[in-house]
C-alpha cells in the first residue's frame, strides 16, 4: 500500500515542478523509475519486520496444537527490534529495484493496462 | 515484469539473512561469498522459480488491481471527488488489490520459503507445492497470510 500512495505522491510532486507534455519519453521513463525507487524503499522499510516474520514462520512446520498466532508472537519475542531489521540492505537494494521496474513498466506505454486514470490535476 | 536474475540473488541471500542472522552476519555482499563458499554457487538460485512466478503473479495482479479499484472509486465517487481525496482512493485501491493478490501469492511464498530454508525438501516449485500441499494440508499455505498482509 505504501509503494502506490508513495509512488503517485513523488510523481504528482515532480510533475508539478516539470511540465508533462515537454518531456520525452525517455525523461518520463526516468521519472517514472525515480518516484517507483522511492516508493520502494520506503514500501520496504516499512514492511521488513513483517518479511523477516514471514521468512521465520515458513522455516519450520509448526508444532501439533500450536496456533499461527502464538507461533507469530513467540517469533516477535525472540527477533526483538533490531531483529526484524536483519537483511534490510538486501532488501532495499532488491525491493527498490524491483519496484522501480514495476512503475517504470506500470507508468510506461508498454503497459498492458490500457487506461491510467490520474486524480492528479 | 522484470526478472534481473541479480535480484532474484539477492532474494536467496536476504531470506538466509533473515533465516539465519548469526551465520550471515556481513551484509548483501558479505553474504553472497558466504553462500558461494558454504553452499556452492547454484544456491544462490535456489527458490528461483517460486520468486519469478510469485512476482509475475503479484505484479500482473497488483498493477491490475489497483488500476481496476481506482477506476471503481472514480465511478462510485465522481472524479471531483475522487481526485479531492486521492490519497485516501490511493489507499483504498491498493489495500484492496493487495488483499485478493495476497491470496493468490501466498502459496509461492510459502514454498519459496521453505526450499531456501530447506534446500533438500524439494527440487523445484511444483514438487514442493505438491509435497507441502499432500503433507501439511493446504492451510500450510496460508500460514504465512496475517504477515503477507500486514507487509503491505
Amino acid at each position: 500500500m505504501a509503494k502506490f500512495v508513495v509512488y503517485e505522491r513523488v510523481a504528482e510532486a515532480i510533475y508539478r515542478t516539470v511540465d508533462k507534455n515537454s518531456l520525452s519519453d525517455g525523461a518520463k521513463t526516468g521519472i517514472n523509475l525515480g518516484s517507483g525507487l522511492i516508493a520502494g524503499f520506503a514500501a520496504a522499510i516499512v514492511s521488513q519486520p513483517a518479511d523477516t516474520m514471514l521468512s521465520k514462520i515458513n522455516k519450520t512446520k509448526g508444532q501439533p496444537g500450536e496456533s499461527t498466532v502464538s507461533r507469530l508472537v513467540k517469533i516477535g519475542k525472540e527477533l526483538g527490534f533490531r531483529g526484524s531489521f536483519a537483511g534490510i540492505g538486501a532488501r532495499l537494494f532488491m525491493v527498490g529495484t524491483l519496484t522501480a521496474g514495476q512503475f517504470a513498466i506500470y507508468g510506461g506505454k508498454f503497459s498492458l493496462i490500457s487506461h491510467r486514470s490520474s486524480l492528479a490535476e | 515484469m522484470i526478472f534481473d536474475a541479480d535480484i532474484l540473488y539477492a532474494y536467496s541471500v536476504k531470506t538466509r539473512i533473515q533465516l539465519d542472522p548469526v551465520t550471515y552476519n556481513k551484509g548483501l555482499f558479505g553474504g553472497f561469498r558466504q553462500v558461494i563458499q558454504n553452499e556452492g554457487a547454484a544456491a544462490l538460485l535456489t527458490g528461483f522459480g517460486p520468486t519469478a512466478a510469485g512476482y509475475f503473479l503479484q505484479g500482473a495482479l497488483k498493477f491490475g488491481g489497483y488500476e481496476f479499484f481506482k477506476q471503481q472509486f472514480i465511478n462510485q465517487l465522481g472524479y471531483e471527488t475522487a481526485s479531492n481525496n486521492r490519497t485516501a482512493v490511493y489507499l483504498a485501491s491498493s489495500a484492496l488489490a493487495e488483499f485478493f493478490a495476497d491470496i493468490a501469492l501466498c502459496p509461492l511464498e510459502a514454498t519459496r520459503i521453505r526450499l531456501v530454508s530447506e534446500p533438500t525438501f524439494a527440487s523445484g516449485l511444483l514438487t514442493g507445492f505438491t509435497k507441502i500441499l499432500k503433507n501439511e494440508g493446504i492451510g500450510a499455505f496460508y500460514s504465512g497470510f496475517g504477515p503477507i498482509l500486514f507487509k503491505q
